[in-house]
């Protein structure tokens, strides 16, 4: 209980921080007054109607920026099942005779906290905007509120998930070392959509899970939401919508907790501390 | 309750670590392995716990296949030399934290069990503040406050001073007395004479019924 209540409370205050930068940073409309769609398009990486199109760099950076907060409660978070194999880790498994359990219940963990910080940061955000601009809210902009939570809550559980993993393999350095560069890395391919017209490229940008969070590249079966999406020049043909995009994430994720499984069940502790043995 | 090793065998990054280990283990018995250092005690303890998978051969419990039928033997209490607690934490919050994990004592066998090692249930230092000793007594309170079946020990009486050496005997018989099947293993012959009805040698990973004659 006391390591749930550390990380609850480490949750709110990450939540709190995103909330507020996202604010700051990224709900800047061009007069007082700020539509809840576009408000839900800014901060999904989408600034305005070309949104990334044309792969500029500073684009580019700013998407990272963006990211950044999610970043940093990922690292946190990145330890919530490794610490089990970081420190004591003989007197955990040998009280837990089913490992298989102990690994569905620190998903579920690392699952709870990734929804609440991506809650909690979108109602920061939500609520600063409110009170320093007049923000319109319509039934679009809740669906895309929706969207746009739900898919950052799964793509923050995947990368939080894949550095507590891999941290097991290669070391808490190495591991959000790894998730780090290859979340930069799927932000950089963003700049492919450009190219998209090469087949390789293109399956490369398709493929990519970071494509799937911009909502500005979205199709939408509701009109009303079609309207509110502002059309973004070629990416018309990428076929982005909803459905595509939770199904794409949600593979990459089941992928990642699949594996995490396998590793789990199969890895021998063989160290009592795998950071510092014996401390 | 029979512990039994069959054919076990360990090979870590194509180094053989455990060679064609058996065993027949039983409650209310004490049982020493000797060795040098690297010699395998430590992974033959991780292997008989169900710690590390192996290459071949099984360990089963009351016939039951460990690794098949359960991840690692029900109901052990272990230490092993360089395993440490969360530095954070004071003793009795480690303990509680551990003890939380399968949820059958309760606060007042906790402060019990580091009473019984000698420790201060009320201390408020944090684990990192312990002296070698003090770490050494905590792990062995954690590891029998649950009263369990099997108690695994690698070099129990390291660090500690000639009372907490008595003192740590002491409650090992103890929990001997209590049925319980325990494994030490140590290079203090002193310790092995003292506690063990059986003796096993480990050498270069094969293990061996020893001629030193246990009391």
């Amino acid at each position: 209980m006391y390591r749930l209540r550390y990380d609850l409370l480490y949750t709110l205050l990450f939540g709190i921080l995103s909330g507020v930068l996202a604010a700051v940073l990224y709900v800047n409309p061009m007069c007082d007054t700020i539509s809840l769609p576009e408000m839900v398009l800014q901060l999904s990486g989408s600034r305005g109607i070309f949104a990334l199109y044309g792969a500029a760099p500073s684009e580019l950076m700013a998407v990272f920026s963006r990211f950044l907060p999610s970043i940093l409660f990922e690292i946190y978070a990145g330890t919530v099942m490794y610490r089990s194999f970081c420190t004591a880790s003989v007197y955990v498994f040998t009280r837990n005779p089913d490992r298989a359990k102990w690994y569905r219940r620190e998903v579920c963990r690392v699952l709870l906290l990734s929804v609440l910080f991506t809650a909690i940061s979108l109602a920061i955000t939500v609520l600063l905007a409110a009170v320093r601009y007049a923000v319109v809210l319509n039934v679009p902009g809740a669906i895309l509120l929706l969207y746009h939570f739900v898919l950052y809550a799964i793509w923050t559980f995947t990368v939080t998930i894949f550095i507590n993993v891999l941290s097991i393999w290669l070391g808490s350095y190495n591991a959000t070392l790894a998730a780090t560069a290859l979340q930069a890395l799927c932000i950089a391919l963003l700049g492919l959509v450009r190219l998209s017209a090469q087949p390789v490229l293109a399956v490369l940008a398709r493929v990519n899970p970071v494509s799937h969070l911009i909502l500005g590249w979205f199709h939408s079966a509701i009109p009303a939401v079609e309207e509110a999406i502002p059309p973004v020049g070629d990416v018309e043909f990428w076929g982005f919508s909803f459905p595509v995009s939770l199904l794409v994430v949600s593979v990459y994720c089941l992928a990642v907790v699949l594996s995490g499984r396998q590793l789990v069940l199969h890895h021998d502790i063989l160290s009592g501390n795998a950071e510092l043995d014996g401390v | 309750m029979i512990l039994q090793a069959k054919h076990v065998s360990k090979s870590i990054r194509g180094k053989t670590v455990l060679s064609e280990v058996n065993l027949r283990l039983e409650s209310g018995t004490i049982y020493g392995f000797v060795g040098r250092n690297g010699s395998g005690k430590t992974v033959l303890f991780r292997a008989l716990s169900g710690l590390i998978s192996l290459s071949s051969g099984e360990v089963n419990l009351d016939g039951k296949v460990l690794r098949r039928d359960f991840d690692v033997l029900p109901n052990l209490g272990i230490t092993l030399e360089t395993t440490g607690l969360y530095p954070s934490y004071t003793g009795v919050e480690n303990l509680a934290y551990l003890a939380g994990i399968r949820n059958r004592i309760g606060m007042r066998a906790i402060r019990r069990a580091i009473q019984r090692v000698g420790l201060d249930p009320e201390d408020k230092r944090t684990y990192r503040k312990y002296s070698m000793g003090m770490k050494q007594r905590l792990a062995l309170a954690q590891a029998v406050m649950e009263r369990p079946d099997i108690i695994m020990l690698d070099e129990p009486t390291n660090g500690l001073d000639e009372d907490g050496v008595d003192m740590i005997r002491q409650l090992i018989l103890e929990e001997k007395a209590r049925g319980a099947m325990i494994l030490v293993a140590s290079h203090n012959k002193e310790d092995i004479q003292i506690l063990a009805d059986r003796v096993f040698r480990i050498s270069a990973g094969a293990v061996s019924p020893s001629e030193e004659a246990a009391l």
